[in-house]
């Protein structure tokens, strides 16, 4: 029984430490429903596809979000991005809008 | 050289940062990239052979050899605050500072000195203390951070999505403290180059920024 016990501990740390466990326990913490918790990983699960679309609000950790009086680094070098020539700027196809952005200024 | 000693608990002493196996002779990262330790000897030598053949080019070839690092950098450095912090929104947006304290360990923890970043007249200013390269290379006659100047236009443009280049206005081999960057677009750094060469010293040069008498004028 004691060996079974030693066996099962590694398996259940590994899957553990894969985050395996993480929306389990967040749910747990955080008292939701089991139908709260299958929605907000459905909506994760949709915005980690189709980045930057709006489907859902996740919120960014604190770390990520600037405080409302600090600026982002990105809005740091804003002057820098007004002027900067067009062909200086990088496209990014980062998410699925980017994809059909030609088609929004193709005329006819 | 001194073996570092990687078991060590005491603070400072970089525990946990790297893994020696001594039966084959490697050191790796906490992410199992490959990594050496040297001295400033190897990078003196590299730097004197390459200054031989190269001769006044020898800057140019850091300075693009710094962008293609802080362009990988850039990659290793998004991919960490990623996982660390499992949002969507990308890196640019991190508060500045918090974006200021991980790239300080970023930097800091490889040694390359630590960094502050502003806004002043419309463009980014990058002070770097305690630089690596100086010391490196033991220059003390001339401006000799090309390599971080190079870093901080890639990493930078990678980050913003911007092609932006640098250029070194002061160097602590010269002045002693610091280490000033100005990052901006190609026509003020060939500005500010051409002032250099005419002998201008860092506060004229910012002063001619600030009165924006740089090429193109904003």
């Amino acid at each position: 029984m004691a060996d079974d016990v030693q066996q099962k501990r590694p398996y259940e740390e590994t899957v553990r430490s894969a985050g395996l466990f993480e929306d389990i326990e967040e749910s747990k913490a955080g008292q939701k429903s089991a139908p709260e918790a299958t929605l907000e990983s459905l909506a994760d699960e949709m915005e980690s596809k189709f980045p930057g679309e709006g489907a859902s609000s996740p919120q960014p950790s604190p770390a990520a979000t600037p405080e409302p009086s600090e600026p982002s680094i990105g809005e740091l070098f804003s002057p820098l991005v007004k002027i900067a020539p067009k062909e200086k700027v990088r496209i990014e196809n980062d998410s699925i809008g980017s994809l059909f952005k030609k088609y929004f200024t193709r005329r006819g | 050289m001194a073996q570092p000693d990687l078991n060590t608990e005491q603070p400072g002493m970089l525990a946990g940062l790297l893994k020696a196996d001594e039966s084959t002779g490697e050191i790796q990262t906490a992410d199992n990239k490959r990594a050496v330790i040297t001295t400033g000897e190897l990078w003196k030598a590299l730097c004197d052979a390459l200054s031989q053949r190269l001769a006044t080019e020898l800057d140019d070839v850091f300075f693009a050899a710094g962008l293609s690092w802080g362009a990988h950098a850039y990659q290793e450095f998004n991919q960490n605050v990623s996982s660390s912090q499992k949002t969507l929104y990308h890196t640019r947006n991190m508060g500045l500072s918090d974006f200021k304290q991980q790239f300080n360990t970023y930097l800091t923890r490889c040694g390359w000195g630590r960094f502050d970043i502003y806004q002043k007249y419309d463009l980014i200013f990058i002070d770097l203390f305690s630089s690596a390269f100086p010391d490196l290379m033991g220059r003390r006659d001339a401006m000799s951070c090309s390599l971080m100047a190079g870093f901080f236009a890639g990493f930078f443009s990678e980050l913003i999505g911007v092609e932006f280049s640098c250029i070194e206005l002061r160097c602590r081999a010269l002045s002693g403290e610091k280490c000033t960057f100005l990052v901006g677009d190609s026509a003020v750094v060939t500005s500010v180059r051409k002032w250099m060469a005419k002998g201008k010293s860092f506060d004229e040069i910012v002063e001619d920024i600030a009165a924006k008498e740089y090429q193109a004028k904003k």
